[in-house]
């Protein structure tokens, strides 16, 4: 199947450089202490923190750090095709676990000793790099919530179809079988602090593979950037200062 | 507006903290506070429903319906109900007193009256992979619903209806209690309760929905129809919002136009074309809309948030169409009712949801004329 025309569009009429369209908003449950609402394109996912609060199963308590929790769930009508999934199936586990690993390492977990962090992400609309959607959508949340963390972290997938390098994946560009490399960076730092791929590539177009995520994950983090310092002068305003 | 409600909490919450400051304080220190707790904390619960006059006596029982609201497995034992669960809101006694009483004033804690429905806010077709979607914001209390339409085959019972489930999805944005398995109780009770209010008994007759409308071809080929809703934030009041949502879905909701080949005859199953852009829209005006009323103290409330939920003694949620006919009925809550204040509650939820389905259907088709226009 032909992802990339001969006149280097793919099938969303999208360049292979190109990222899908972006918007986020921020308090988006308003019992939580912090939520986000983020779209990648047709991929739109809630994500929910609840804390820094006591710490609920007194076993699972950290005596030198916060403990931090995350559950990814898929709605039933987030699929193309409706579906009803029992929950806690082994990729969402898997996907729990990532999202979990990748919030932990930017989280300043030791000013917040015996203490819970719970990060909720609800998927509404799947169509490609849920998990990417994810860790932003968390990220965002995290800040709404206060929650003090080392930097914002990113995330973005690429691939490589049709003896090119793409960003941003969607549902069927990510059914083809390519390679898809998922990357959670940390923009300030200038550090990746997850990696997944599937499929093989040969190592010196990884290299561009990888460096093209970089990419959109900077971007992603200009974005989060700009809708943060829109939802803090909002609070200025209505605090009357 | 919303600065002057903001003003309201603020007020009653200085209002609170001095209620609490007088209340609470002396009887936490009070050295017989832990022996009192043993000797009472069984088989007072009724006691509370019936007594408004606040003696010190009753202060002290408010006490230990407090101590006994903090364990989960006491309270689950009397109640037996997943919604109570949601209230534990950990309100201290001030508070707890400054709700009902507010309610005894008809002037609730953010200054509604006891009949008064939080602002609705309605947007349809939200989630674009469905036939239809709504969601439906009532305070904090944020649901999504959404219709998808499949092919099916009609159960052999009933040739000449379709099909129709509801299920709903409490996700734990929500609330964390929902991780994991904990949203399920919580999911089925208010599943089974929106079916029983709109779905009709089990042959389908007296559903809002008209089940055979739903029908391709008899016996052979029908609609099935799946409403999945979820929750996304809640704050009281969740299956009224979950039946205004439904309401708003279905009437986003469009069903392709389906051509049937000619020539199958006998048992042979009937080729189909579905159309993509012809749609065929719902008739919505028969579906009821769901009005809880929940006691608290000797009066009952619409719309309860979180809060006022956890001091209910009972709830009953009536389904009312427009037509002004009860199509369905729940009670839950631990506290029996008399009779008559039963038929009390139907005659005031009856008045009050001519009023909802006026403004839901006013919010439903401002919703409509909006997404045509974006």
């Amino acid at each position: 199947m032909e992802f990339v025309s001969p006149e280097g569009l793919r099938l969303d009429g999208r360049r292979p450089m190109e990222m899908r369209q972006i918007r986020a908003e921020i308090g988006a449950v308003a019992k939580a202490d912090g939520s986000a609402v983020f779209e990648m394109g047709n991929t739109k996912v809630i994500a929910a923190v609840y804390g820094p609060r006591e710490v609920q199963n007194r076993t699972q308590q950290i005596n030198d750090q916060a403990l931090v929790r995350c559950e990814y769930s898929m709605a039933n009508f987030s699929t193309g095709d409706r579906m009803r999934k029992p929950k806690g199936d082994r990729r969402s586990t898997e996907i729990s676990l990532v999202i979990r690993q990748t919030m932990e390492a930017c989280i300043l977990t030791h000013l917040m000793p015996r203490s819970q962090i719970d990060i909720f992400v609800q998927v509404l609309q799947a169509d490609g790099g849920t998990r990417s959607a994810c860790i932003n959508a968390a990220t965002l949340a995290l800040a709404d919530a206060g929650i003090p963390m080392r930097d914002l972290v990113t995330s973005c997938s690429s691939g490589y179809l049709n003896s090119t390098p793409l960003l941003d994946l969607n549902y069927v560009e990510d059914s083809a079988g390519g390679p898809d490399v998922t990357v959670g960076f940390l923009p300030k730092l200038d550090k990746v602090t997850l990696l997944q791929m599937d499929s093989k590539l040969p190592i010196d177009i990884f290299e561009n593979v990888m460096q093209l995520a970089i990419e959109g994950c900077k971007a992603i983090a200009n974005y989060i950037r700009e809708i943060m310092l829109e939802n803090t002068k909002q609070l200025e305003y209505r605090r009357g200062i | 507006m919303v600065e002057n409600l903001k003003e309201i909490s603020k007020s009653k919450e200085q209002a609170k903290q001095d209620q609490e400051a007088s209340n609470y304080s002396p009887l936490e220190e009070s050295p017989e506070f832990e022996d009192v707790q043993e000797v009472t904390s069984s088989g007072r619960r009724e006691h509370k429903d019936e007594d408004t006059d606040q003696s010190e006596e009753d202060l002290n029982a408010g006490v230990n319906y407090n101590s006994l609201n903090r364990s989960p497995t006491l309270q689950s034992q009397q109640y037996g109900c997943a919604w109570i669960e949601l209230g534990m809101v950990g309100l201290s006694l001030g508070e707890k007193h400054f709700i009902q009483g507010g309610i005894a004033q008809d002037i609730r804690s953010d200054g509604r009256k006891r009949l008064t429905y939080r602002p609705i806010n309605v947007e349809t077709g939200v989630i674009p992979q469905a036939n239809g979607s709504a969601r439906i914001r009532m305070g904090a209390t944020d649901v999504i619903s959404t219709v998808k339409a499949e092919l099916g085959k009609p159960i052999s019972l009933q040739p000449d209806k379709g099909k129709v489930s509801i299920y709903v999805d409490c996700s734990p944005t929500a609330a964390p209690m929902f991780e994991g398995r904990g949203g399920e109780e919580l999911s089925t009770e208010l599943s089974v309760a929106l079916q029983r209010s709109l779905l009709g008994g089990k042959s389908g007759a007296g559903a809002g929905i008209d089940l055979s409308s739903l029908v391709v071809v008899e016996g052979k080929i029908c609609w099935d129809l799946y409403i999945d809703c979820l929750v996304v934030c809640s704050d009281g009041n969740l299956l009224d919002a979950l039946g205004a949502a439904i309401k708003a879905a279905l009437s986003n909701t469009g069903i392709p136009r389906v051509q049937v080949a000619a020539g199958a005859s006998g048992d042979e199953q009937p080729e189909v074309d579905i159309s993509d852009e012809e749609f065929l829209q719902f008739d919505t005006s028969d579906i009821p809309v769901i009005v809880t009323l929940t006691k608290v103290g000797r009066h009952y409330i619409v719309d309860a948030t979180t809060e006022e939920e956890s001091q209910m003694s009972s709830a009953i949620s009536i389904s009312v169409n427009r037509k002004g006919h009860i199509c369905g009925l729940t009670k839950r809550g631990g506290a029996g009712l008399d009779p008559s204040i039963v038929l009390d509650m139907i005659s005031v939820a009856k008045h009050v949801s001519e009023q909802l389905m006026n403004k839901l259907d006013s919010e439903i088709a401002a919703a409509e004329a909006g997404e045509d226009e974006s």
